[in-house]
């Protein structure tokens, strides 16, 4: 066998072995830590969410359930985000649970890896925690019409007893 | 620069020569930039992505 049909089998191995070293990265990363892209399966008639059902204006914020987790459960609309600011305890299982009244629109956490769409008829869940306090930028990251560029909320971490003492105060934990 | 009959007569010698060597240059060339891309992902991924918490 010739030396260029070595060089070419040589590197036919190393390239096969960094595309499964990379599948086994993304296996790890799956399976240790049990990450999953978010999800956006659950049908809601888009038509109605201001009215009745999950999405209702009472239940928007934060809600703490019996088990201590906390789920925060927000609407995208063209252009803001409903609430505008909202209160979460650092070091906590927190579920985001968000869906559009008109376009789709994106919904990003600055500084975390919580990056998903929301889109009209569906709602968008996933889960994480914060493990420090701290502000985070939320813009959407989904061009959803002219006004797109000023459509952007916030997330405020703060430690648990914080979050506890502000959330009676302010139903939803809002901190618009 | 070789004229038209030089090169004729070391053409066969010449790739004969080059053939037999492995292509040094082009693996170099695509060893770096596939070296240099997996180290950018690499410490992308254990620096920026697992820091920064996991979905689930």
């Amino acid at each position: 066998m010739s030396a260029a049909a070595d060089a070419e089998r040589h590197w036919a191995i190393v390239s096969l072995s960094l595309i499964v070293s990379l599948l086994g990265v993304i296996a790890f990363t799956g399976i240790h830590w049990a990450t999953m892209p978010p999800s956006a399966i659950e049908p809601i008639d888009p038509t109605s969410l201001h009215i009745s059902g999950e999405f209702v204006e009472q239940n928007l914020g934060a809600q703490v359930g019996s088990d201590g987790a906390v789920t925060v459960r927000l609407i995208g609309q063209q252009y803001s985000f409903n609430p505008q600011c909202v209160m979460v305890p650092a070091a906590t299982k927190v579920t985001f649970r968000g869906t559009s009244a008109d376009a789709v629109h994106g919904f990003l956490i600055t500084g975390t890896n919580a990056n998903a769409m929301l889109v009209p008829g569906y709602i968008t869940t996933f889960s994480t925690a914060f493990p420090e306090s701290g502000d985070h930028l939320m813009p959407c990251h989904e061009y959803c019409g002219t006004g797109h560029a000023a459509m952007w909320a916030h997330i405020r971490v703060v430690p648990r007893e914080e979050f506890e003492r502000f959330r009676i105060a302010h139903p939803g934990a809002r901190c618009d | 620069m070789l004229e038209p009959d030089e090169t004729e007569a070391t053409d066969a010698a010449t790739l004969e020569r080059i053939y037999q060597r492995a292509p040094l240059g082009a693996l170099a060339v695509a060893g770096t930039a596939t070296g240099v891309v997996f180290a950018m992902w690499l410490v992308f991924y254990l620096f920026v992505f697992i820091p920064r918490g996991f979905l689930h």
